[in-house]
């Protein structure tokens, strides 16, 4: 564990330093803020989650393949890689480490988001509740895990920072929109199973305060099954 | 004071316990092999020089040794642990730094040396740290990006990392390529400082520098070891040792030059015509003077006598010349064989 601890806090370090990072984090907080001030002006408006969550899982579609898409590629073009793998860590350990670092800069992040829901509270006579607040949080760590450790599979099959950025987008986006397939009314088994794997439903299930094992299930199964998987692919590369 | 003594019996008596014990070892890149069954051993506080031309399968055993890639069979151990079984335990105890250098641009020295040591498990990281910095003489750069340092510099953190946990065994693949000469010697100072308190083994294509730096040399050729010796053996064994050349004032025939060299001690081979002839004489006995006697015996006039000793890269040249023609007779060989 101390070894898993001790990549992710270098790979922080590095986000804190990176140019690309304060890049990422402005920008998000210009879209996230712009588009939070349109809704809250608009007369529809109502003080829930739901909106903030489906505002945040939109740019963390684009977010997340750009922060996760160095951490594996970059290690394996400059050969860095081939120190960590003959230090006394187990491959497991190096991927886990940098997603986990990787998920560390992203929660520092997300806790900006907080700066909204505090205004949003303000301004509704009744407040925000408190129940689908902390639900909603779960839903927004646990997509932000799931994304990253999307990020890092696609980080791990390529040298190339860009490969593995477009590949991070376009699987994050088809996964996001399986979830449409629940709203063409077919019935068939393998439509619904299909719409099942989908993130988005998933992910908005967090907004009304309900934590629902299935959601949690899913995404945790989503995220260490990318990394195991990133794993794997490390350890082929060295019987090529 | 024994004169008779030579160093190389001196330093194979007091060789330790075996580092490295390569068993067999063999790696195929798809259906070529890249290593094809090398045994070694290295033995405790040796310098051991990888010498061969590039893509001899150098980098590829480090590699199996350090723990990156698995070796397709065969086996080795580090201070007795299995490569392949105990890979932790046996990466645990060796430094290594790969040939081109990888570090983290975006990292200052410190910061970086002092993350190698805790992925090493170093206990006290300052004070680790603190020593290997002054030990390649990078203290002053202790707070600049990895990025902003020269060549030189970074491939002595390059060093410094692979020295920060003190290990038993450093393997440092081709450490002073692309350097500048002042660097090159630099570098060469310091792995030098490191005998008897490591193993090291170090892989380059430079024989001067194997020469100079190791206590013995492995030559690798096409995933093969062709020789193994200490640097004074290598040269003797493979290059038969030293030649006289002989130069005399007039022509004499070839047969009768050689009927009278061939009864001085020591001369095993006599070339050459005319006036100009080559004397190959066994290692360390100098025939200079019994030549002379011999050739000025018979009334010629000896003008030049010049004794040379082969170096390193005589044998080497010879070595891999040689050996590429032979293959070549044998692959001619055994196509005409398998056309019958």
């Amino acid at each position: 564990m101390s070894n898993v601890i001790t990549v992710a806090r270098r790979e922080l370090g590095v986000f804190f330093s990176s140019t690309l990072f304060w890049v990422i984090a402005t920008a998000f907080m210009l879209f996230g803020g712009l588009l939070f001030t349109l809704y809250i002006q608009s007369p529809q408006a109502q003080a829930t989650m739901m909106p903030l969550l489906s505002l945040y899982g939109t740019v963390l579609l684009f977010v997340t393949p750009l922060m996760a898409m160095r951490l594996l590629a970059e290690e394996q073009r400059s050969g860095t890689l081939e120190l960590l793998m003959t230090s006394p860590v187990q491959d497991w350990q190096v991927v886990m480490g940098k997603w986990l670092g990787a998920f560390a800069a992203l929660l520092s992040l997300m806790a900006l988001t907080l700066s909204h829901v505090f205004v949003m509270s303000r301004l509704s006579e009744k407040g925000l509740d408190l129940g689908p607040m902390l639900s909603s949080y779960l839903g927004l760590a646990l997509l932000c895990a799931a994304l990253l450790a999307l990020g890092v599979l696609t980080s791990s099959v390529t040298e190339s920072q860009v490969v593995a950025g477009f590949l991070g987008v376009m699987l994050v986006l088809v996964l996001w929109f399986l979830s449409i397939l629940n709203q063409i009314g077919s019935e068939a088994a393998w439509v619904k199973g299909v719409a099942y794997m989908g993130l988005s439903d998933h992910y908005m299930h967090f907004g009304d305060g309900l934590i629902d094992t299935r959601d949690v299930i899913y995404f945790l199964t989503l995220t260490f099954g990318c990394l195991f998987l990133a794993t794997r692919i490390l350890e082929t590369r060295r019987w090529r | 004071m024994d004169m008779a003594q030579e160093p190389s019996n001196a330093s194979r008596g007091a060789r330790g316990e075996p580092m490295i014990e390569v068993e067999r070892l063999t790696r195929y890149y798809g259906p070529v092999p890249a290593i094809n069954d090398v045994s070694f051993t290295a033995h405790k506080g040796e310098i051991v020089g990888f010498l061969g031309p590039n893509g001899a399968g150098k980098t590829t055993t480090m590699r199996m040794l350090t723990g990156y890639l698995p070796p397709s069979s065969g086996t080795a151990r580090i201070a007795g642990h299995d490569i392949v079984n105990d890979s932790m335990a046996a990466r645990k105890l060796i430094g290594y730094l790969p040939e081109s250098t990888p570090l983290y641009p975006e990292m200052t020295v410190s910061d970086y040396l002092h993350f190698m040591a805790r992925l090493r498990g170093v206990k006290d990281r300052g004070a680790a740290v603190e020593r290997v910095m002054s030990q390649v003489s990078i203290d002053h750069r202790a707070d600049d990006l990895i990025g902003h340092l020269s060549k030189g510099f970074r491939q002595r953190v390059g060093i410094a990392q692979a020295l920060v946990h003190d290990p038993k065994l450093i393997i440092l693949d081709e450490p002073t390529i692309g350097l500048d000469p002042r660097q090159i010697r630099e570098v060469r100072e310091l792995i030098a400082e490191l005998r008897g308190d490591h193993t090291v083994l170090l892989s380059t294509h430079i024989l001067p520098e194997a020469q100079q730096l190791c206590d013995r040399i492995l030559i690798i050729k096409r995933g093969q070891i062709v020789a193994e010796d200490t640097t004074e053996g290598l040269t003797a064994r493979l290059g038969g040792g030293e030649q006289v050349r002989v130069g005399l004032g007039r022509s004499v025939p070839a047969a009768e030059m050689r009927a009278a060299l061939d009864k001085v001690r020591g001369v095993t081979e006599v070339t050459g015509d005319g006036d100009s002839y080559t004397v190959t004489v066994q290692p360390a006995t100098d025939a200079r003077a019994a030549i002379a006697a011999a050739v000025v015996g018979n009334g010629w006039p000896l003008v030049e006598l010049n004794l040379s000793r082969l170096t390193l890269e005589d044998v080497f040249l010879e070595l891999t010349a040689s050996d590429t023609a032979e293959e070549a007779m044998e692959a001619e060989m055994v196509t005409e064989e398998e056309a019958d």
